[in-house]
C-alpha cells in the first residue's frame, strides 16, 4: 500500500523499564493443636473463638517483628486435632520471621500456663494485656489445655 | 530531583511479551479469574502480569505490588512483595512502560481482589480482579 503523503507519520515512544518479577510463594507455618480430650459439639464455637484469638495474637506478634501480619490459608479439624496453615503477608524476610515465631511458640509451650506471670490487680492485668503483644500471645496460648506443635513448610 | 510518577495505565494480563525493538504485547487481559469446577480454594495462579505506563516521574523510586481482598468489612492485605528500584531519569515527559510478573499467587477465597502498585510505599495505581467460584 502506498503511504499517504498527505499526513505525517507517527510513532508511540515508550521507554521500557526492566521487568520486575515477584515470587508470591511464601513459606507457611503449620500449627497442630492437639486437644487433651475430644471437643463436644456444644463447645465448638468457644473453641473456634480461642483458635481465632491464637491466630490473631500470632499475627500481631509477627507485625512486631517487622511483618504485616499472617493470614490463615488452610484449616482442618477432627475431634482432637486442629491443623492450621498460616502464611505471612510480607514477602521480604518472611522465613526469618516465621523462625522467630516458631521459637516463640516453642518457648510458650514449654513454659506452660502454670509458670506464667500472674497476680496484681485487675487493673494491672488489663494494662499488661493492653500494652504487650507478647502478653496477649501468652494468654492466647494459655487459653486452652492444648499441645501446640509447629513447623515451617515451603 | 525526585518526583513520583503518575500511572496512566495499570493493566492485568496473562503474559507480557517484548521484542528487541522494545515493543510490548499484552496477552489476554484479565478481569475475572474463575476457579475450575473440580478445584477448590485456596487456588494457585501460576503467573499473572501487570503493565504500568508511567509518566511525570523523575529520579529513582522503589516499586512494589500489594494484593488486597476488598470484599470484607475492611480491606485485608494478602500479599506484599519486596521492592524493586527503577530509575525514571530526569525528563518527566518520557513515558515509561513497566512490566511486572507475579508468580505462584495464592488466592484464599472468592472475592474482589485489588492489585495495588506502590511507589515509595504510596499507592499510585490499582487494578481490580474478581475471583469467582463456579459453585
Amino acid at each position: 500500500m502506498t503511504p499517504n503523503r498527505k499526513y505525517g507519520a507517527i510513532e508511540t515512544p515508550i521507554h521500557l523499564l526492566e521487568m520486575a518479577t515477584f515470587d508470591c510463594a511464601l513459606p507457611e507455618l503449620v500449627l497442630t493443636l492437639r486437644m487433651s480430650s475430644p471437643t463436644t459439639q456444644l463447645a465448638f464455637e468457644h473453641l473456634a473463638l480461642d483458635v481465632y484469638h491464637l491466630v490473631v495474637a500470632l499475627s500481631d506478634y509477627e507485625k512486631t517483628l517487622g511483618g504485616r501480619g499472617l493470614r490463615l490459608v488452610e484449616k482442618a479439624a477432627d475431634d482432637t486435632t486442629i491443623t492450621l496453615h498460616v502464611v505471612p503477608v510480607l514477602e521480604p524476610e518472611a522465613l526469618e520471621r516465621l523462625q522467630r515465631l516458631v521459637e516463640l511458640l516453642n518457648n510458650a509451650t514449654q513454659n506452660g500456663p502454670a509458670q506464667h506471670q500472674t497476680g496484681g490487680s485487675l487493673r494491672e492485668a488489663l494494662e499488661r494485656t493492653a500494652s504487650s503483644v507478647r502478653e496477649r500471645f501468652r494468654l492466647a496460648v494459655a487459653r486452652r489445655d492444648w499441645k501446640i506443635e509447629c513447623q515451617i513448610a515451603d | 530531583m525526585n518526583e513520583q510518577p503518575i500511572a496512566r495505565h495499570f493493566v492485568a494480563c496473562a503474559d507480557i511479551q517484548s521484542n528487541p525493538e522494545r515493543r510490548v504485547t499484552l496477552v489476554d487481559l484479565i478481569h475475572i479469574i474463575r476457579v475450575r469446577k473440580e478445584e477448590e480454594f485456596p487456588c494457585l495462579v501460576p503467573t499473572i502480569c501487570f503493565y504500568a505506563l508511567l509518566t511525570n516521574g523523575r529520579g529513582e523510586h522503589t516499586f512494589a505490588i500489594s494484593v488486597v481482598l476488598t470484599a470484607e468489612a475492611e480491606d485485608l492485605e494478602t500479599f506484599r512483595s519486596h521492592s524493586v528500584r527503577r530509575d525514571l531519569g530526569q525528563d518527566p515527559l518520557v513515558l515509561h512502560g513497566f512490566p511486572m510478573r507475579l508468580n505462584s499467587l495464592r488466592l484464599g477465597r472468592p472475592g474482589q481482589y485489588e492489585f495495588r502498585l506502590l511507589c515509595d510505599e504510596l499507592i499510585i495505581a490499582t487494578e481490580s480482579i474478581e475471583v469467582r467460584s463456579t459453585s
